[in-house]
């Protein structure tokens, strides 16, 4: 019978105890006098166990601390065998979500158990929500893409939870502008010339507007509508909207001079701008959708913005009062419309003070003719004749502007076409568009007019009478 | 065809047969043990013929052709690395082969880490202290080379045969 020390049978027991109790114990002496028996082979398996226990608690250890590149385990134990099957699977997990974190969505996890199926349906909704996220920048870049600065697209794609597309109420900025003259402009030119002008122009003003932070909701015909303050809240809207203005008229010159370049005629932009309520959201269907303003406060920005002449900016009271000190002022502009209890006393916009550079012309000084030059006049209301033809004479004259004195009160901010006698060789007898700008003399029906679209022949006779004069 | 002499492959796909014409009844798949019987008997009698490290390269490089048609015939998703790695793992589970999965890679090096659960060759045998899946070395080797025209190096560092529960390759370009 194999008889054992009391000693070795300590030492193992030792050994087991630390190990129970969370320590790697060392490996067994075994003592050189010890006889190659069932006892020394004893303890040379439990010391091999322990040599290959330790490395495995120790990349245990590691694992538990998130080091996943841990040294591979030896040894056919089930438990190593296990760790090898983790050692595996844990960098395999890391590499699919660097994957993932990478933008590649269609990664999937497989026979992992329970944490298969929660990760899949994580990458899953991942994926619809990415989705999600695509199709709804794809809307706003359709939406608001086209007219609208890359800072507001970026903006609205960093922000969606700050634009509620179904609709709100909301108090914004809006700028009108609209081309004076220029139904009577287009008609004498080719319908290829219309376009490439109004491509021309449009893309001098937009580019100006974009840089103020306007929207360009409608383009219609050669009106455009800016909202300032939507889809984006902005502050000082009014302000913006001021500066924009004088801007887009200060680029004007430039498109004149593309236009004097091609041989095409000059044309000229009045603007309104007026603050107020509207109706901000994406109207339409779901094929085609557009984000638009609606309101009282549109129309009553379309109605100031018909007051004025060519090179003008006529701003309404809650503007003025919005934007702040600086803005010079001309003269002031009853704006009346329908539904409207009390006249908008508005002014002409001159400049801002803090913007000397932006400056517009005032009324120019005209020169008195040497003798009244009679012409007839129609009235229009809107784009059309209401009135029956009136005589009335033309008594100083400037390139743009003249005074005329009409047998009867003229409506301020009204539009006439005049029509001038033919001189001799004339054909055709020459019309002019001009708006009534200010009553110099109400008894006498003495005005102040600007003209709108003035024919390329009829300016050299403007010309010739204005030299002639005292 | 079959048992002509060759100094280059003649293999071919369509070697293979119409296995829905040829197998009506029993269809196309057999069981994991009949595939193991033709390998372990096959590399017996290679080893003694022409002793272990002939009859790995054996292995090796009849995994390189495989895995070379395989690209070719099975793969559909070329175009990028991990999808082309998604490819091989979807159509190896479809196919019974495998959990193939990417453990790490290293762009710099161009290396992978690459592991097989429950792999066709070798899952489930007695451990035995040694790495026997030269066939998928070969067949991972030949993936590789038909994706990106490069030769790698595949080397099987863990083996259910070795005690592991999954077959671990390192691929590293040669």
């Amino acid at each position: 019978m194999t008889s054992v020390e009391e000693a070795l049978v300590d030492s193992i027991a030792a050994a087991f105890h630390r190990f129970r109790t969370g320590k790697v114990p060392p490996p067994i002496a075994i003592p050189e006098d010890q006889p190659d028996n069932e006892v020394r082979q004893l303890i040379t398996y439990v010391n091999r166990f322990l040599a290959e226990f330790a490395p495995f608690a120790e990349a245990m250890e590691e694992i538990a601390r998130g080091e996943l590149q841990t040294r591979a385990v030896l040894g056919r134990m089930a438990v190593a065998q296990s760790l090898k099957a983790l050692q595996s699977n844990l960098p395999h997990l890391t590499w699919k979500t660097q994957q993932i974190a990478a933008g590649d969505l269609e990664q999937r996890v497989d026979f992992m158990g329970d944490f298969s199926l929660a990760f899949n349906r994580m990458t899953q909704q991942l994926r619809d929500s990415y989705q999600e996220l695509g199709r709804r920048n794809q809307f706003i870049r359709r939406v608001f893409g086209r007219y609208t600065s890359d800072q507001v697209v970026e903006a609205l794609l960093d922000a969606p939870d700050g634009l509620r597309l179904g609709g709100e109420k909301r108090e914004i900025t809006i700028l009108m502008s609209n081309l004076r003259g220029f139904t009577a402009l287009s008609e004498r030119l080719e319908a290829t010339e219309v376009v490439s002008l109004l491509n021309q122009y449009l893309a001098a003003m937009v580019e100006v507007i974009q840089r103020h932070g306007g929207t360009v909701d409608a383009i219609i015909g050669d009106a455009i509508l800016v909202p300032f303050g939507a889809p984006l809240a902005m502050e000082e809207a009014s302000y913006h909207a001021v500066l924009c203005s004088l801007e887009m008229q200060q680029a004007m010159a430039g498109v004149n001079e593309q236009n004097v370049r091609r041989g095409w005629p000059e044309i000229e932009m009045g603007i309104g701008l007026h603050r107020g309520e509207v109706v901000v959201g994406s109207i339409g269907s779901a094929k085609r959708s557009h984000y638009t303003v609606i309101g009282r406060t549109v129309n009553t920005t379309a109605r100031i913005e018909s007051f004025t002449a060519g090179g003008q900016v006529i701003v309404s009271p809650t503007v003025i009062e919005a934007a702040g000190r600086g803005l010079i002022f001309g003269g002031e502009v009853e704006v009346r419309a329908k539904g409207m209890k009390e006249a908008l006393r508005c002014r002409q916009l001159l400049g801002h003070q803090d913007h000397p550079e932006l400056g517009l012309e005032a009324e120019a000084v005209c020169t008195a003719l040497a003798e009244p030059l009679a012409f007839h006049y129609v009235l229009l209301n809107g784009k059309h004749f209401t009135e029956p033809t009136e005589h009335a004479s033309l008594l100083a004259l400037s390139r743009r502007w003249a005074v005329i004195e009409a047998v009867g009160p003229l409506p301020l901010r009204s539009n006439l076409l005049l029509r001038l006698d033919a001189a001799s060789g004339e054909e055709e007898v020459p019309e002019l568009f001009a708006k009534v700008i200010r009553s110099l003399d109400e008894s006498s029906h003495r005005y102040s007019i600007q003209f709108t679209s003035v024919a390329p022949g009829i300016i050299a006779r403007l010309d010739r009478l204005a030299r002639r004069s005292p | 065809m079959f048992k002509e002499e060759r100094d280059q492959s003649q293999f071919e796909w369509s070697m293979l047969g119409d296995l829905k014409a040829g197998r009506p009844n029993l269809g196309p798949m057999t069981h994991v043990a009949v595939y193991r019987l033709m390998q372990f008997t096959l590399r017996d009698v290679l080893i003694r013929e022409i002793g272990v490290e002939k009859a790995d390269r054996a292995f090796f490089e009849a995994g390189k052709e495989a895995g070379h048609q395989y690209y070719q015939n099975v793969l559909t998703q070329k175009q990028d690395l991990n999808e082309f790695f998604a490819d091989i793992q979807r159509t190896m589970k479809e196919l019974n082969i495998g959990i193939f999965r990417v453990e790490s890679t290293n762009p710099e090096r161009g290396s992978f880490v690459i592991t097989v659960e429950e792999d066709l060759d070798c899952s489930g045998i007695p451990v035995c202290s040694e790495q026997i899946c030269t066939y998928d070395e070969g067949f991972i080797a030949g993936l590789l080379l038909a994706y990106s025209g490069k030769d790698y190096q595949v080397k099987e560092v863990d083996c259910w045969g070795s005690g592991a529960r999954v077959c671990r390759f390192r691929v590293v370009p040669r």
